[in-house]
């Protein structure tokens, strides 16, 4: 757990944080400007808090209290930056070992060979680091710091300088190198979309100040609230009338001509909700299917299809426009296209309501 | 009279000297202007720049006044240690290695300034530390620099006459280096032909220290500027 309770006064800027962030692929959100990158480097040693203090799962790192500040050396954090930060007179393969051989034994964690494979590195051990493509850099980058054995990792916004899918696909590849190592990690983003299908929690971070912890859609509303980020670049965010409870358990939500069946909620009808639906919840199907245990069947045609690396981003006009995740695959399989109509289809259970 | 030989390897043996005594003090001096900040920095950055500026005979002087026979430090030198600063080989490259010092901590000094400071914080988040850091990163990204003010210093302490003339004193076989030896033998009335055989000298020897420098440059492959 990292326990973080911290104050950083600067002359035009003050940060105060007070957060305790469990073992998780963590985001720390907010606006530019918010200190998100001041708070990495407190974390990490780079700088140092006016006050307060920082524990790392019982090791303290910083208390102006007891007068502890650790170096970064001591602090067993590995941190990878916005840019790459390789070290342009050493080849890869040195650069990866720059850390590892500094480990000392007892503490490493992970075996070279095992990282090289894990990162995908071993084409480009021999190059240097200017030869590299972006997104080389920064799976050499991470590979270099996993080599050190951290017991934290922090990434500042190493996405920026990658391209939209460049970025999901490492993203996605972190998430993998967060399981398979068990590796609790904090990283910076601006991006919500990354946020809402990455992290297992999220920091919120506004003005300097801490002010929200918990799983992504718990603190959704939060997140989406002004001046964040505005509520169109969330999919599927409908604001629905609760309409009628039904004997049967279902709640019908409505909102402009949709009609949605819920779980039972408690809300006095006619009041107003703030619903989502995960992209990748909703099912995308070209004939109308029959006998389904979801509840809700709308029709519609699609109006655009986005390439996102891995993923593609349908979008529906049916009544309402919704976006739908799927993978490459299915595209040609169901030999989708603009214009196409479609049928969506979505569990009761799926629905989550932000407020 | 001494043979051209004797003065040549003198002469190289005290700039060399020089260069290799001025070397870590320089490097040492330049990052820590480059890096660092202390009280009285500014003071210290123009004490060690002086010379660059001071007549090289100025600069003799002072060394006589301090490290001289009868000189602050050097009469305690003297009478403790017995060791003698002035009018031997060791003051001429006394007198050339702090003539020369400049040049290399200023070539140092702009070096580590291209240096990013962002990977010496990555070096540190991988346990390195700071005199690793000095050694596996700082120094060599400013190889270049380094290279270019000792070869610098080299020519200048190879060059060296005013300070060099007032602390070690002009004495053949002892401190008579190849500007020294020029300037004795121009003004004898049969000397100029072995004037012209040390400027010859002077000349290949100043060619020799550029191709070297250029030599030891071409050697270090990677873009020193780029961080990413």
């Amino acid at each position: 757990m990292l326990h973080l309770r911290a104050t950083k006064t600067l002359p035009n800027f003050r940060l105060e944080v007070g957060v305790e962030i469990q073992p998780a692929f963590t985001a720390l959100f907010g606006p530019s400007g918010a200190g998100k990158t001041t708070t990495l480097n407190l974390i990490a040693g780079l700088d140092s808090p006016s006050n307060g203090e920082i524990h790392l799962d019982g090791k303290i790192l910083f208390s102006k209290k007891d007068h502890v500040n650790l170096a970064p050396q001591q602090r067993d954090v590995g941190y990878i930056f916005q840019e790459s930060r390789l070290f342009p007179h050493l080849s890869v393969k040195a650069n990866l070992e720059f850390g590892l051989k500094r480990t000392p034994l007892k503490h490493r964690k992970f075996k070279f060979d095992e990282i090289v494979q894990a990162t995908g590195v071993l084409e480009f051990l021999q190059r240097r680091p200017d030869s590299l493509s972006g997104g080389e850099k920064q799976r050499a980058a991470l590979a270099r710091a996993l080599l050190a054995s951290p017991d934290y990792l922090l990434l500042d916004e190493p996405l920026a300088a990658l391209d939209l899918s460049a970025r999901l696909s490492f993203l996605k590849f972190l998430r993998d190198i967060h399981r398979k190592f068990q590796l609790p990690i904090l990283y910076v983003s601006h991006d919500l979309s990354n946020v809402l299908n990455f992290a297992d929690a999220v920091v919120i971070l506004k003005d300097g100040k801490s002010s929200g912890y918990g799983p992504p859609y718990a603190l959704l509303d939060k997140m989406a609230a002004p001046p964040l980020v505005s509520r169109e670049d969330i999919p599927n965010i409908f604001e629905v009338t609760v309409a009628a409870h039904q004997s049967n358990g279902v709640t019908v939500a409505a909102t402009g001509d949709l009609k949605f069946l819920l779980p039972h909620l408690t809300s006095a009808i006619g009041e107003k909700l703030l619903l989502n639906i995960p992209a990748a919840e909703i099912i995308l199907a070209v004939e109308e299917p029959k006998n389904l245990s979801a509840s809700n069947i709308l029709s519609g045609v699609i109006t655009d299809i986005r390439y996102l690396g891995e993923r593609v981003l349908v979008e529906v006009q049916a009544g309402k426009k919704f976006t739908v995740e799927i993978v490459p695959a299915t595209v040609e399989r169901l030999s989708l296209r603009s214009g196409k109509p479609v049928f969506l289809i979505i569990k009761a259970t799926s629905f989550r309501r932000l407020g | 009279m001494n043979n051209p030989t004797d003065i040549i390897l003198l002469s190289l043996k005290v700039a060399l000297t020089a260069t290799l005594l001025m070397l870590p003090l320089g490097v040492f001096l330049g990052w820590l202007f480059s890096r660092k900040r202390f009280f009285g920095k500014s003071l210290f950055d123009g004490l060690v720049n002086v010379p660059l500026v001071l007549p090289p005979v100025v600069t003799g002087y002072f060394l006589l006044i301090v490290l001289g026979p009868n000189g602050v430090v050097g009469k305690w030198l003297q009478d403790w240690l017995g060791i003698s600063l002035a009018f031997n080989w060791k003051a001429a490259v006394l007198a050339a290695g702090i003539v020369s010092l400049p040049l290399l901590v200023r070539a140092v000094h702009v070096a580590v300034d291209a240096v990013d400071p962002k990977l010496e914080e990555a070096a540190r988040m991988l346990r390195a530390s700071e005199w690793q850091i000095f050694f596996a990163i700082t120094l060599p990204l400013s190889a270049n620099g380094v290279i270019a003010g000792g070869v610098l210093a080299f020519g200048r302490a190879l060059g060296e006459f005013g300070a060099t003339i007032i602390f070690a004193s002009n004495i053949p076989g002892k401190t008579q280096t190849i500007p020294l030896a020029i300037f004795t033998y121009i003004n004898q009335p049969d000397g100029e032909a072995k004037a012209q055989t040390l400027v010859l000298v002077s000349i290949v020897l100043a060619y020799l220290s550029i191709l070297l420098n250029e030599f030891l440059l071409r050697r270090i492959r990677y873009a020193p500027s780029s961080s990413n």
